[in-house]
């Protein structure tokens, strides 16, 4: 159930803009909603691509001690393993 | 010397150079809008707004807007129909199977801009609707708002300098052929026309995408074109509008302000799409990590791009 909640946030926030930018609906609690949706998701975004950053500079730290280090490669191995 | 390696070392020449470069332009950028600013050269109070490209710009917002949000309906009805098929995948993929999709400097450009952008929307979106967003600017206090905002500018305009650079010395030097990823081609259309059909149901899916499907390059060039130029340029007149008045009517330097705001907002609606797409679909939630640590799934890169696994195998 939670892996669809993306869906009607992301339309929620989209169609108040198309309503707002068509002079549909421009003022009232609807519209307040739904432009606070989506600078949530704004908000969401950012902490989503700073614990993305995370996680590349954790691959980049491992690349840098060693220069033959690859995501790939570890993969690959890890693949192997689970074969045997 | 393994021909690998002098390639590696181009790379990295190529990286260090872009960002050389970058920092110069940067700096030069800076510098002009400070020695050149006097406040003798504002724009006069009594310039008059030309309402007819105000009137044309909303226009293509508006339509802009009904565009983005019928995309993701479509997208959305295609997750929807094709839900069975990824829950297939997804339950017989070997995970640790990995295929290089993203290079570490895409990863970095990538979290530049994404950072720069979201903090652009965050403290430029609330100044265009004070009555529902005003909150967050008195949050952030309108001064810093407005700092931090040129800041996430620099931001993203130095990731557009430098990707430019960076990319015009890498088909030059190293790879003729990266361009030809990203450059929309006929199937392309094709593929869009195909996605529509499906989703209406007069078409069984068929999908034979490249590196890059059509959707994701709507998404590059439309972060390309709108923030990288349009939004970019608009930013640094508006940013120092005495500088161009020589150039620019001052009449249509306001409307560049509008124009400005307009695009942010269509520029906010692609990146909510884009956001859903790769992050928030079903069978993606809550996060997809394939941009941070820069390889896909073999199963599912054969699944999506089908014709870029293949030539990777061709290659290698």
């Amino acid at each position: 159930m939670i892996k669809r909640i993306g869906t009607p946030i992301v339309l929620v926030s989209l169609l108040t803009f198309v309503l707002v930018e068509t002079n549909i609906l421009t003022t009232g609690i609807i519209i307040t909603i739904g432009l606070n949706v989506a600078m949530l998701l704004v908000v969401i975004q950012i902490l989503a691509l700073l614990l993305g950053i995370k996680r590349s500079l954790g691959i980049f730290n491992k690349m840098e001690q060693s220069p033959l280090y690859s995501p790939v490669r570890e993969g690959f191995i890890h693949s192997q393993k689970e074969e045997q | 010397m393994p021909s690998k390696l002098i390639i590696m070392r181009n790379k990295n020449q190529i990286g260090t150079i872009s960002f050389v470069l970058t920092i110069l332009i940067l700096l030069a950028i800076l510098q002009y809008v400070n020695f050149q600013s006097s406040p003798e050269k504002v724009i006069p109070d009594g310039a008059v707004e030309v309402l007819w490209v105000n009137y044309i710009i909303e226009i293509i917002v508006a339509f802009g807007t009904i565009g983005l949000f019928s995309i993701t309906l479509i997208m959305y009805r295609k997750f929807s129909k094709s839900e069975g098929q990824h829950q297939e995948v997804e339950k017989t993929a070997n995970k640790s199977s990995l295929i290089e999709r993203f290079s570490p400097i895409q990863i970095i450009v990538h979290a530049v801009t994404g950072i720069s952008i979201l903090t652009l929307y965050l403290t430029g979106i609330p100044l265009l609707y004070p009555e529902h967003l005003g909150w967050i600017t008195d949050l952030i206090v309108l001064s810093r708002n407005m700092f931090l905002h040129r800041l996430a500018g620099l931001g993203l305009l130095s990731a557009a300098i430098y990707y430019l650079i960076y990319t015009v010395q890498y088909v030059k030097y190293v790879d003729k052929g990266f361009a030809k990823n990203i450059i929309p081609t006929l199937t392309d259309i094709k593929s869009a026309i195909s996605d529509i059909l499906f989703v209406l149901g007069k078409k069984e899916q068929k999908y034979e995408s490249h590196k890059f499907n059509w959707l994701e390059k709507v998404d590059i060039w439309s972060v390309a074109l709108f923030d990288g130029l349009i939004m970019c340029v608009t930013g640094v007149i508006i940013w120092a509008p005495w500088l161009f008045s020589s150039l620019i009517p001052t009449s249509y330097i306001l409307s560049i302000n509008v124009l400005h705001g307009g695009f942010a907002v269509l520029s906010l609606c692609g990146i909510l799409l884009h956001f859903y797409v790769v992050h928030l679909t079903p069978h993606r939630f809550p996060m997809d990590f394939s941009i941070f640590t820069g390889t896909v799934p073999l199963q599912e890169a054969e699944e999506e791009y089908p014709l870029w696994v293949k030539e990777v195998g061709d290659k290698s």
